[in-house]
């Protein structure tokens, strides 16, 4: 069931590509359970510009149970361990349902980006402590600098 | 963890833009596979159902089966009923909205959703399955059995209640050591007959056979019930008390006990009705044991004071006179309150020497005030020692001419400082080290201080005269023939006694450190020696 599944997904999204997404496609043709995505940072935020590249688990339970998804590219949000990449966002644990897709949930993660986060939750403790206290044009400009410094094509 | 508001891929792709479809887009993968869903712009003449969309968009253009009403499509394996074969299963629409799914996936969805493995279940009742879209629920018709559903409850149950229960568990175990310790400590102040009348109750709770025993015989269940819960309403006192003890031990080491340890005495005078052995009698003397005990937190609290506002500025002085000169400013004697470098050393020290001043010093000065000219002797020499030494080291030292205006200099200091500075100092000291070192040398410290206090009673029987520490009738100075008493006072004579002795130690430090010098080398001699080996 999963394979067929991500295969229609897959479908899905080349005939209609989300805005989000600048591509997403299998790893190597023949693992259809590794995926590569690439984000695009949502317009009107700090992220704007950035591309990040997102590495996609599948797991063989798939779709009863969630992808893994990973910032391969690092970045900067309050949600998002900067070393590792694990995104802290309940679509990827607990609130999960088939009815979600890859793309869709990749969309989360881009809304995500421009929502802010939440800095109750944090994996980068140091973003979050700045947004905590306020400081939201430090934040803006810790982000944008590592978006720019890391996520721009040069 | 982020949240955000759910979105559905129903909705995406109903508003789907309107671009017309590139083929080059499709890898070579997809185009391969044959079960996929794949529709290429050359296959779409095949499809029968694109008429609307056809008329609109005269480009030849897929027509995704998701757009049309008449083909159910399901939400879990994304197939479509025009995929349908003999062996699929059949279609469900389980609730009010449009989501339908085959019966197999919302079988296997389901059953993960339940999984007792699955974390992502956490509230104690069965999971609820409901429509990820319109979150109604989703009604199966399954067998029921009571059993099964008794025990997974009581699985469910289970995992709630591990973390809770492992507190409970590790609570009681810190409860039943500071108890057990609390009963070490009484029997150490006390000694063994007074120990054993003060625990008698105690002794004989511990190993009374848990209810449980009586169950075939309810009278006799119900009577130790009755019996366990006057015990304990009778020696509260006793109950409340020997577990507290190592708590309030190892935070009167600390600036803690400032607030709490005040507020026991009105506790236990309050209580004193209930109390069997001992009766208030602020007017005899010796006092009783539970007067004795009741004032000693306000004899630390004097004694501290004493302490902040005599020793503890000199000590401080002390201490800066022997850190290295790049954390001083100037030379000797003129260097005080500058550089934090100096103050940050002088932390630790203090701290370390607060460890043990905290406590029974008070209860010295009550004892010196109060008798035994024995204690005098021994209390008063601590603060004398230090004032008494600088004219004899001044005089002995390498370099009189230097030390002795030095040393003068400072003592004045010493003498002004406590006056303008006394505030700041209160509170550096007041900081708790949180050093693992330092934080195990005070709990250790308070923890063996019965004992050591025990111990040092049973010295002070050895050498005081016989006729003080024995029982002779009713003598009115007969407050150290108490083995209770002889500790409360061998446990000032030791806190008080150390502080003298860190307090000289200190003092010399300093002075010694004033007094050193680089020694030249000897040529002469070095030759003679080199020669003869």
């Amino acid at each position: 069931m999963a394979s067929k599944r991500l295969i229609k997904e897959l479908d899905a999204y080349n005939k209609d590509p989300s805005p989000a997404l600048k591509a997403l496609e299998p790893k190597s043709e023949d693992d259809l359970f590794h995926w590569v995505a690439v984000l695009r940072g949502p317009e009107g935020t700090a992220y704007e510009g950035g591309r990040f590249t997102l590495t996609i688990t599948l797991p063989s339970t798939y779709p009863n149970t969630p992808p893994e998804i990973r910032f391969q590219t690092p970045i900067c949000h309050p949600n998002v361990n900067f070393k590792t990449g694990e995104i802290c966002l309940d679509l990827l644990k607990t609130s999960w349902t088939p009815a979600y897709g890859v793309v869709s949930t990749l969309e989360a993660v881009q809304q995500l980006l421009s929502a802010g986060g939440e800095p109750d939750s944090p994996l980068n403790i140091d973003l979050a402590r700045l947004l905590r206290e306020g400081d939201l044009v430090g934040a803006e400009g810790l982000v944008r600098f590592y978006t720019r410094m890391l996520a721009m094509p040069r | 963890m982020a949240s955000l508001p759910a979105r559905q891929p129903s909705q995406r792709r109903s508003s789907r833009p309107e671009q017309p479809q590139q083929s080059s887009t499709h890898s070579p993968v997809r185009s391969r596979s044959e079960d996929s869903q794949t529709i290429f712009v050359h296959d779409a003449p095949e499809k029968e159902e694109q008429q609307q969309e056809e008329s609109i968009q005269p480009a030849a253009r897929p027509i995704a089966p998701e757009d049309d009403p008449s083909v159910k499509r399901c939400w879990i394996c994304f197939e479509d009923s025009t995929e349908d074969t003999p062996e699929t299963s059949p279609w469900r629409d389980p609730c009010p909205c449009a989501l339908m799914a085959h019966e197999e996936c919302l079988l296997d969805w389901i059953a993960d959703v339940e999984a007792p493995k699955n974390t992502r279940n956490r509230s104690l009742a069965a999971p609820k399955i409901e429509c990820p879209q319109c979150k109604s629920e989703i009604k199966l018709a399954r067998q029921r059995d009571y059993v099964v559903d008794l025990v997974r409850g009581f699985e469910r149950l289970a995992l709630k209640a591990i973390v809770p229960s492992g507190v409970f568990m590790l609570s009681g175990a810190v409860y039943h050591l500071s108890a057990l310790h609390g009963i070490h400590s009484i029997y150490a102040v006390f000694g063994a007959r007074d120990g054993a009348r003060i625990l008698r109750p105690l002794r004989m709770n511990a190993i009374r056979p848990p209810v449980e025993v009586y169950l075939n015989d309810p009278r006799q269940a119900s009577y130790q019930v009755l019996n366990l819960l006057l015990d304990h309403a009778v020696h509260w006192r006793l109950y409340c008390g020997i577990p507290l003890i190592t708590p309030i031990l190892l935070a009167s080491r600390t600036s803690l006990a400032d607030g709490i340890l005040p507020v026991l005495p009105i506790v236990f005078f309050a209580s004193q009705v209930h109390a069997p052995d001992s009766t208030i009698d602020f007017p005899t003397w010796p006092p009783s044991a539970s007067f004795a005990f009741a004032i000693l937190p306000y004899i630390r609290s004097l004694y501290n004071l004493y302490y902040q506002k005599v020793w503890a500025e000199k000590e401080k002085q002390w201490l800066k006179e022997i850190q290295p000169r790049v954390t001083q400013n100037q030379g000797d004697g003129q260097n005080e309150g500058q550089g934090a470098g100096v103050n940050e050393g002088m932390m630790e020290l203090q701290i370390d020497q607060g460890l043990w001043d905290n406590w029974d010093d008070p209860e010295q000065e009550e004892a010196a005030d109060n008798n035994a000219p024995a204690q005098d002797d021994e209390a008063a020499p601590g603060p004398n020692v230090q004032d008494n030494r600088p004219n004899v080291r001044g005089g002995g030292n390498e370099r009189p001419q230097q030390n002795a205006p030095a040393g003068g200099q400072q003592q004045q200091q010493q003498n002004q400082q406590p006056a303008n500075g006394n505030q700041p100092i209160g509170q550096v000291d007041r900081r708790i080290s949180f050093s693992p070192t330092g934080i195990a040398e005070t709990a250790l410290g308070a923890i063996a201080f019965p004992t050591l206090a025990g111990l040092a009673g049973e010295a002070l029987k050895l050498i005081l005269p016989r006729s003080w520490t024995t029982p002779r009738g009713y003598s009115s100075r007969g407050l150290l023939q108490h083995k209770w008493a002889r500790s409360i006072i061998g446990g000032c004579l030791i806190v008080v006694g150390k502080d003298a002795l860190m307090l000289y130690v200190r003092w010399r430090m300093a002075q010694m450190h004033r007094g050193r010098r680089v020694v030249d080398f000897d040529r002469k001699k070095g030759n003679s020696k080199r020669t003869a080996v």
